[in-house]
């Protein structure tokens, strides 16, 4: 069976393109169209995966939206009846956007793909969230947990998997959710919602958890794990672009203005943000920034409080040791691994677009799953799942751009040029195979650097992703090392981190071995990398660990701030020359910064 | 005044209406619906406020609102 998932019209667009209950190809629709987050109908993303697959939209056999509009607009009018009449604008903007499009999927996905209305179905948001990661597991039977901002209604979903059903067992609904709290500290402490939340997870270290109890005022927390926000302290239900109200500005205080620079006395001034303030004046700046970070790993902490206990009350009430997360908050990789130290589930899945993207393959799987008949055979292994170029399609543009290049004359030629460049301190863009599915990049489409030279951190931050100076790196570890350098037990059964999905610590003796991907608070985000799933970044690593002791690379994705990751060659090729990296490799071309 | 006359006036109009409608759309709707708001959909609104003491939404765990155990399950937007 031929089934095409569509995500689109909140937040990330994506298309995944399901055979027989296996994902061939899936994209989120800003690595072509590159507007991030681009929300509206993927069809550069579903020309993408059909033409992977040779199919013809007329071939499918389906075609399954990843929630119900309607669902979506009755939450939406009991939400305005709810706050009449205090929120006249969200109505006006809401109505108008559903009556005007959001409502009319159905007829929209049937114009875009001359498909026939009958052969459209819709998915609950929720349950797509827990097919995606369910069905994508390696596990038979599992308990799986979703907690996002909000789908239709539910913003947490507690189920269980068995074979190809999935049972919701219990859920939370709107207003009450974690991903609007997360997303209101977000706006609170000078980052955009739904896209500055990873940079509170990175903030939160530079801080320590002061602000606990004042966090703990704006929700209340059951015996049972369930939650209640103080709607008081909100105003994401009054509003269509504030999320916190006047009273949480009184017990936080002002909020952190966005143009400030973020520094910590811990961190010091960086030299590229200026010249440093006169003592007095950093004294005072440095304490405002650090309230900032309080707060951040205040709110990082309340998180993962909930998050563990939704976790402990699922494993109660389930008895499973197997845990599937999905939802926005699945992305928060510091709470991920919060769960396997500090509750029974002791193995646990996340698919690397835990985000609404991933809504696409959840509809797509879990209409596959309630077909007669169905059966399992998939487990996602890696995200390889984008689009890969030819030799020919590279050199063609290369020689369009002008660009002098030369050719490895094998794959041991090209890896023995590329760990030579990183041992001698280069930043290379590394470009490879099909590009990956969700926001990480893990190994297809990265900046890769040496993590050994602490001042790398600095320089991948300030000089080629011109982005934030306080925000980590990755590393990309071999499998089989990664135990040696994180307090990972059993790193290699851990999926999650295929994905750089666990946050966990550097092991102590390790800090000073790879300073640049060892984070404030001594830990980080590492990639297990494995030969069978990405063979020639496996290589590489491999290489690079023979000649200097550390199997282990700095990774990260391959764009520049506020821009999608690379997709083309083109765009590989723009972002290495407006960028300060060394070398950009293109499967096996090499081109050097002029 | 004869039909094709009226009709002639009826399409200038019309036409008219779509320039000032293309350029001042969003305000129209906003304004049409912002007094929609505060008229129409207050008679529901106001019964229903008054019906409900505070949150009209629970605030602990309930039963999923849709079950997705047949192809059936999937077929409609709600």
């Amino acid at each position: 069976m031929k089934i095409l998932g569509l995500s689109f019209f909140y937040h990330d667009a994506a298309a995944c393109l399901v055979i027989d209950g296996v994902p061939v190809a899936m994209s989120e629709e800003e690595r072509f169209s590159r507007i991030k987050h681009d929300s509206e109908f993927p069809k550069l993303a579903v020309k993408f995966v059909l033409e992977q697959a040779g199919l013809k939209p007329e071939d499918l056999d389906v075609v399954v939206f990843y929630e119900k509009p309607f669902f979506k607009l009755d939450r939406i009018m009991r939400s305005a009846l709810t706050t009449f009449p205090l929120a006249p604008r969200v109505f006006v903007e809401s109505i108008k956007s559903l009556f005007t499009k959001k409502i009319w999927v159905r007829q929209i996905i049937s114009e875009e793909l001359g498909v026939p209305a009958e052969k459209i179905f819709f998915s609950g948001h929720h349950y797509s969230h827990m097919a995606s990661s369910f069905f994508c597991s390696p596990y038979e039977k599992a308990a799986i947990l979703t907690i996002d901002g909000v789908g239709e209604w539910a913003t947490t979903s507690l189920g269980v998997g068995d074979g190809t059903k999935i049972d919701v067992l219990k859920e939370i609904r709107y207003p009450h959710s974690l991903g609007l709290l997360y997303s209101a500290s977000t706006e609170f402490l000078g980052f955009e919602v739904n896209e500055g939340e990873y940079k509170v997870m990175g903030m939160a270290p530079y801080g320590t958890p002061k602000y606990v109890d004042r966090v703990r005022k704006l929700l209340r927390v059951n015996p049972d794990a369930s939650f209640e926000l103080n709607l008081e302290y909100f105003a994401y239900h009054l509003s269509h672009n504030r999320s916190c109200s006047k009273k949480f500005f009184e017990l936080f205080g002002p909020p952190r203005d966005r143009a400030s620079h973020f520094f910590t006395r811990t961190s010091g001034w960086p030299s590229y943000f200026g010249e440093k303030p006169g003592p007095g004046e950093y004294e005072k700046l440095a304490e405002q920034q650090e309230y900032y970070a309080d707060v951040a790993a205040s709110v990082q902490a309340v998180l993962e409080e909930c998050v563990v206990g939704l976790a402990n009350q699922l494993h109660k009430e389930t008895g499973l040791t197997r845990l599937c997360l999905a939802g926005g908050v699945a992305l928060n990789s510091v709470a991920n691994w919060k769960i396997v130290a500090q509750t029974p589930f002791k193995e646990i899945f996340v698919q690397p677009a835990a985000g609404d993207a991933g809504g696409a393959l959840g509809a797509a799987m879990a209409l596959e799953m309630v077909q007669p008949n169905a059966k399992r055979s998939y487990t996602m292994m890696h995200a390889s799942y984008g689009k890969a170029f030819t030799s020919a399609e590279i050199e063609e543009t290369l020689k369009a751009e002008g660009m002098a290049f030369t050719r490895a004359s094998s794959e041991t030629d090209l890896i023995e040029q590329v760990t030579t460049a990183l041992e001698g301190g280069k930043v290379i863009g590394w470009f490879h195979g099909r590009f990956e599915w969700g926001p990480r990049a893990l190994g297809n489409r990265s900046i890769l650097a040496d993590p050994r030279r602490t001042e790398m951190k600095d320089i991948v931050n300030t000089t080629i992703k011109f982005r934030e100076p306080y925000r980590p790196f990755a590393p990309s570890v071999l499998a089989e090392n990664a135990e040696e350098y994180f307090e990972m037990p059993n790193a290699m059964n851990h999926h999650p981190a295929r994905f750089m999905l666990f946050v966990a610590q550097v092991r102590a003796d390790k800090h000073s071995v790879i300073p640049a991907v060892t984070h404030v608070d001594g830990t980080a985000r590492p990639q297990l990398v494995f030969a069978e799933d990405t063979p020639r970044y496996y290589k590489l690593i491999k290489r690079f660990g023979e000649k200097t002791g550390v199997p282990v690379l700095l990774d990260t994705s391959f764009n520049l701030k506020g821009e999608p990751i690379v997709t083309s060659p083109k765009d590989a090729l723009n972002t290495f020359m407006k960028s300060g990296m060394d070398l950009l490799v293109l499967e096996d071309y090499l081109v050097w910064h002029p | 005044m004869p039909f094709s006359d009226l009709w002639t006036t009826f399409k200038a109009g019309y036409k008219r209406f779509e320039k000032i409608m293309h350029a001042f759309g969003n305000v129209v709707s906003a304004v049409f619906l912002m007094i929609f708001y505060y008229t129409v959909f207050a008679l529901f609104a106001i019964p229903f406020r008054l019906s409900r003491k505070k949150n009209a939404i629970p605030s602990s765990f309930e039963k999923p609102h849709a079950t997705f155990g047949t192809p059936e399950a999937f077929r409609e937007e709600f």
